[in-house]
């Protein structure tokens, strides 16, 4: 059955991309910045599998132990180098820095790399079952999505940490009199919001082609989802990417391949109408 | 006992340009529990936010342990054992009641000690005990108190500061919170208390302070305050 097909192929790839907003919606949360590099992290690690698989032969899901550690260091640097001096500014100049950061690195992916799209051929056989055929690639990137969503959930809620990190996101002055140093949360954050997105790279390497100045796709992508499922809520991330996924792929047997983009955005708007916090946003905001 | 503990001086607060705290001198001695008093604007949240170091001071000092810590900033004044429980009590409505109190024990020095201090706090606050599973933004405005001075104890401070405990609950919830002040008092910890209820408050402090305008106006003990005419006139309602 095509359409009960299309709705498990909607859930996988939801999954992924819930998953790539919840280091969006994280950094968001703790730091009050929205990051449009978001996106270019996500083709910093999809460029960085695909050459450690043409290079080495490395599997873009072994890469996954590099790109995300890498993506870690990279966000770590970017913070304390460059986001840091505006978390305190007004957050149009946090939007011109991610700008400028996201410019800088899609500009130097084009200027070292072409901007010729790259591909890997790597397939997973497909998974059958109850009449429903799942391309065994977008089952592995659901897999994936599923364990960092659960190694997220643990470290938010089981590790001193990642209780900083919601206690920051939810108030920030009570924090600091706990004697947790927003400064180091902040850093946390951002250096595990780049390794979601630079490890989502990888995967991506599985699903579709990239080329350097793909990143701002991801980045809206992953803004949409957020903003969907309401600002800081890590659930209301993966909810809101499992509501784009399905609705995505649901759509494309309805209507002509290139009005399907348009069906997010109009969920987008038409829940902004009626709760304008999103789906799980706090009340009132 | 007269060690002091907490010494302020000279202190002075802008807020951008304009001046909120001229020149704040105190101390709270070691066992003590000190009183701040004044009237609204006067200045008191503005003087323990200084002193925690949420605030920098323009000029003036603030010691603790006899180690100048003005420069110090507010997380690292808490990892050193001087707390403080803002007030609205800052509570992390969405996160559980065990949570809060674990958030409460976030530094190092405190970790070490987490399990004693969670058992000595739910002592104190068996309610907390019952509820340590539900979101704090459930609890009732009392419980609330009681959750913020919890966690306030549970980075196991040698010193605490409270503004305005007695905000916003009945007058019954009230007089509990300040039985368990007079209580942790007995128990050796010092306190900083600012507050507009003057009666309850000077009933159970050592020594207060009147802070009038971004200054310190009188200082002395109840009975001093008791006996001061205009005192009990202008500002004390009594």
């Amino acid at each position: 059955m095509l359409l009960a097909e299309l709705v498990v192929l909607g859930l996988a790839y939801g999954l992924l991309f819930g998953v790539l907003a919840l280091g969006l919606t994280l950094i968001w949360g703790v730091m009050k910045v929205v990051n449009i590099a978001h996106g270019d992290f996500v083709i910093v690690g999809a460029y960085s599998s695909y050459w450690l698989f043409v290079l080495a032969g490395v599997h873009p899901i072994l890469s996954i132990l590099f790109t995300a550690p890498f993506g870690f260091g990279l966000g770590i640097i970017v913070y304390l180098g460059l986001v840091r001096r505006v978390v305190h500014a007004p957050e149009l100049m946090s939007l011109f820095l991610t700008f400028g950061i996201s410019t800088l690195i899609s500009s130097l992916l084009l200027y070292i790399y072409s901007p010729n799209q790259r591909a890997i051929s790597v397939t997973f056989p497909s998974i059958n079952g109850l009449g429903v055929v799942l391309p065994g690639n977008v089952a592995i990137a659901a897999a994936y999505a599923v364990v960092v969503a659960t190694l997220l959930r643990i470290f938010l809620t089981k590790t001193y940490w990642g209780k900083a990190i919601r206690a920051v996101t939810e108030d920030s002055s009570s924090a600091l009199l706990m004697g947790i140093n927003p400064e180091a949360v902040s850093m946390l954050a951002f250096g595990i919001g780049v390794a979601i997105a630079s490890s989502v790279g990888s995967v991506v390497m599985l699903l579709q082609a990239v080329y350097p100045t793909g990143g701002s796709e991801f980045t809206l992508l992953a803004f949409v989802i957020v903003v969907l499922g309401g600002l800081g809520s890590p659930f209301g991330a993966l909810l809101g990417g499992i509501v784009i996924g399905v609705v995505d792929n649901v759509a494309s047997l309805y209507l002509p391949a290139a009005a399907t983009p348009a069906i997010g955005f109009i969920i987008l708007v038409i829940v902004l109408i009626v709760r304008p916090s999103g789906i799980m946003g706090a009340k009132g905001r | 006992m007269t060690e002091p503990l907490l010494e302020v001086s000279r202190l002075a607060v802008n807020y951008g340009a304009v001046p909120v705290l001229w020149d704040i001198s105190l101390t709270v001695n070691r066992g003590e529990l000190v009183v701040l008093l004044g009237s609204n604007g006067a200045g008191k949240t503005t003087s323990l936010r200084s002193v925690q170091g949420v605030l920098k001071p323009k000029s003036g000092k603030v010691a603790f342990n006899s180690k100048d810590i003005t420069a110090l900033a507010a997380n690292k004044v808490t990892a050193i054992g001087l707390s403080l429980v803002p007030e609205g009590r800052g509570l992390f409505a969405t996160m559980t009641v065990e949570e809060n109190l674990q958030l409460g024990a976030f530094s190092k020095r405190a970790r070490k000690r987490f399990g004693e201090n969670l058992s000595s706090v739910y002592e104190l606050f068996p309610i907390l005990k019952e509820r340590k599973g539900q979101r704090a933004g459930s609890l009732s405005g009392g419980e609330q108190q009681m959750l913020a001075i919890g966690r306030g104890l549970m980075s196991d401070p040698e010193m605490l500061m409270l503004d305005e405990p007695s905000l916003g609950l009945a007058p019954i919830v009230v007089s509990k919170v300040f039985k368990v002040l007079e209580g942790l008092k007995d128990r050796g910890l010092t306190i900083l208390l600012v507050e507009q209820n003057v009666e309850v408050s000077l009933a159970i402090a050592d020594r207060g302070y009147l802070l009038e305008n971004g200054k310190i106006a009188f200082e002395g003990t109840p009975d001093q305050f008791r006996a001061n005419e205009s005192l009990r006139e202008a500002y004390l309602g009594l």
